[in-house]
């Protein structure tokens, strides 16, 4: 195999047998599109799906994780499993909401990951990785920090239906489709996420104020 | 109980303060370079001197790839999807979106157009011309004239044989029903009922049904008073005479309760694709309301089943689980057999166990997508629901017997814990 034809190889490029002057790649536009090139295993479909929704994933990711050194490795993760599993992926049209819920199921696995090794944390949790600054009130970050320092303490599914809900802001059915779980079993979960959000915010002064209704960090 | 208002008032400045981290652009396509060389090329990542390496490996087959085919193109015809511009595949089935026709150039001047929902390949090519098969739809095609040329087209039974020209073409199997308009040139159509074939000339029309073994040729000028016909089963001929592409014909058996004269309202196009846009976009509610505005019935009667389902599932995420239903049927009545009739009995499935607490027949059409799609990417939801239904409706042996097959099936699933209490402890939820 000469170079070129190595490197078409490796890229999924393939040339014609029966006519050379053709290099076999598809058009990529919308998902039927990517799923048809990914089936294929092709690497323009792989790029295209990236491009498309890198920034779904890593929202998701974001929303129920918060801060976290792995983000970048995470969000990988989702597109290889991606990848791997495209076979079973029923609809292509599907691929958007496909990709949230194995960002979730990703997201799941980091975060029991996070409490089986917690016994190993040196660093306290206020310093886990902090944001930039963007000239948001500090009070905001402190929200933010002291959000995440109560879900943290919520159990794995609780705290996933809540970041969903409340901080991406998901519809109740979109939020069960994403868990793969019934509305009904994802509306108990919610319940009981809030009730015990709630009472552990109490103890938390940067929430005490939003969650009585203080409205001074609105826009 | 905490209110939820300040709650969403929390989260959405989280949100905020969350999305202001954005990648750059160079970040972006580092991390994609990164992806698309731990996915196809070298092992990966963690070390700068790694991530580095993933773009110049990445550049590299970039490079080499366009390198063969600035050479290759300089030898004879190349397709391009006129669009990306990316070359395309040889042998592999090109569908145009819903809402857009695909564009293909050829590098010496050829233009071809698959429209909406039509789907089509190019089978062969070389230095006098290409093979091309639209498998069903409309496409339209400008030949360039040249010394030597052969295009020919493929539709269903038809063969066209070109040299030089202009046309459209139509196949729709479903309909049995075959149309070639010629603008320019000539052209030679056989195949089926035209046998061993006949010439066509510019300004004529030939309409065949493989079925009947009929065929009829017209002048383009004749036919084109009819701005709208009725669309039935005894009369395949007739169809939509408009300057756009119609939308996918319904199955024969739903042809003849669609009637559409030239007196009864026209379709807004662009609202039409409107909805399918924000349905997209996961705007469901106003994916919706669009939809209705345009015609639900008629937008489930005339679409394909991607966008058939696409309007259910708009339904269904807006909560009009009515219509929901009525789309999802439709689906399962024009296109039985097909993985989105598994797929609609899965969503009926799930909006009637919660959305409608109708258990019992959640767990029936939960069984129907079992049947049809055991090993698809539903199965293992499909099954937990089918379990979770047997409790609501008091089967708890069922539903143990059950449990044991999750959890044989799908030891992680995401109803593993559900199954495990299942057969750990009696269910309190069962009535």
């Amino acid at each position: 195999m000469t170079v070129p034809e190595k490197a078409n190889h490796a890229l999924g490029v393939d040339i014609d047998s029966r006519s050379s002057n053709v290099i076999r790649l598809p058009s990529v536009g919308e998902d039927v599109a990517i799923v048809k090139a990914l089936r294929a295993g092709h690497p323009s479909g792989a790029a295209r799906m990236f491009d498309r929704y890198h920034g779904h994933v890593r929202r998701v990711l974001v929303r129920v994780l918060g801060p976290d050194t792995e983000l970048q490795d995470l969000v990988q993760e989702v597109f290889m499993s991606a990848l791997g599993s495209v076979d079973r992926l029923d609809r292509a049209e599907s691929l958007r909401g496909w990709l949230g819920s194995i960002a979730v199921f990703t997201a799941r696995g980091r975060l029991r990951a996070r409490k089986r090794w917690s016994f190993l944390r040196f660093l306290p949790p206020e310093e886990i990785p902090d944001l930039p600054a963007v000239g948001a009130p500090p009070e905001v970050d402190q929200a933010l920090r002291a959000t995440y320092r109560v879900l943290d303490r919520l159990p794995t599914e609780e705290r996933i239906v809540f970041a969903l809900r409340f901080i991406d802001g998901m519809e109740m059915t979109e939020l069960a489709d994403a868990c793969d779980v019934s509305l009904s079993t994802a509306k108990r979960r919610l319940a009981k996420s809030v009730a015990r959000f709630g009472s552990i915010a109490q103890r938390e002064p940067a929430l005490v104020e939003w969650l009585d209704g203080d409205t001074r960090w609105s826009p | 109980m905490v209110p939820l208002e300040p709650l969403e008032r929390l989260g959405q400045h989280v949100a905020e303060r969350q999305d202001v981290e954005h990648l750059s652009g160079s970040e972006h396509e580092q991390q994609k370079s990164e992806f698309l060389t731990q996915a196809f090329g070298a092992r990966r990542r963690g070390s700068r001197f790694a991530r580095w390496t993933a773009v110049a490996f990445a550049a590299a087959l970039s490079a080499a790839a366009l390198a063969l085919f600035i050479k290759s193109s300089q030898r004879s015809i190349e397709c391009f999807e006129a669009g990306s511009g990316l070359p395309v595949v040889l042998g592999a089935w090109m569908s145009a979106p819903n809402s857009a026709a695909l564009d293909l150039r050829f590098s010496e001047g050829t233009r071809a157009k698959l429209w909406p929902q039509a789907r089509g390949r190019v089978t062969r090519i070389d230095a006098h011309g290409a093979d091309l098969v639209v498998e069903q739809g409309r496409a339209s095609f400008q030949v360039v004239h040249r010394d030597g040329a052969h295009w020919q087209v493929n539709t269903g039974p038809f063969v066209v044989d070109v040299t030089g020209t202009r046309f459209d073409v139509e196949w729709h199997p479903q309909n049995d029903h075959f149309e070639l308009n010629l603008f320019e040139g000539s052209v030679h159509v056989s195949g089926c009922a035209l046998g061993a074939g006949q010439e066509l000339r510019a300004g004529q029309r030939v309409e065949a049904s493989c079925a009947r073994k009929e065929f009829r040729i017209s002048s383009l000028a004749s036919a084109t008073e009819i701005p709208h016909a009725v669309l039935r089963d005894d009369a395949p001929s007739l169809v939509q005479r408009d300057a756009a592409p119609r939308a996918q014909l319904p199955a024969p058996t739903e042809a003849k309760t669609l009637v559409r004269s030239a007196n009864a309202p026209t379709m807004s196009a662009s609202a039409s694709e409107q909805w399918l846009t924000l349905a997209r976009a996961g705007k469901f509610a106003e994916a919706y309301a669009l939809a209705n505005q345009v015609g639900f019935e008629a937008e489930c009667a005339n679409r394909g089943p991607t966008d058939t389902l696409l309007l259910a599932d708009s339904a269904r995420l807006s909560g009009h689980i009515e219509a929901a239903i009525q789309a999802y049927q439709v689906v399962r009545r024009r296109w039985p057999g097909s993985a989105g009739a598994a797929f609609a009995a899965f969503q009926m499935g799930r909006a009637e166990f919660d959305q409608r607490g109708n258990y019992r027949s959640a767990e029936r059409w939960l069984r129907v997508y079992e049947q049809e799609a055991p090993n698809g990417q539903f199965a293992a939801p499909a099954l937990g629901r089918v379990m979770e239904a047997e409790l609501h409706l008091g089967n708890v042996d069922t539903a143990r017997a059950l449990a044991r097959s999750y959890l044989d099936r799908y030891p992680k699933g995401p109803h593993a814990d559900a199954a495990n209490h299942v057969l750990g402890a009696t269910p309190t939820h069962a009535h």
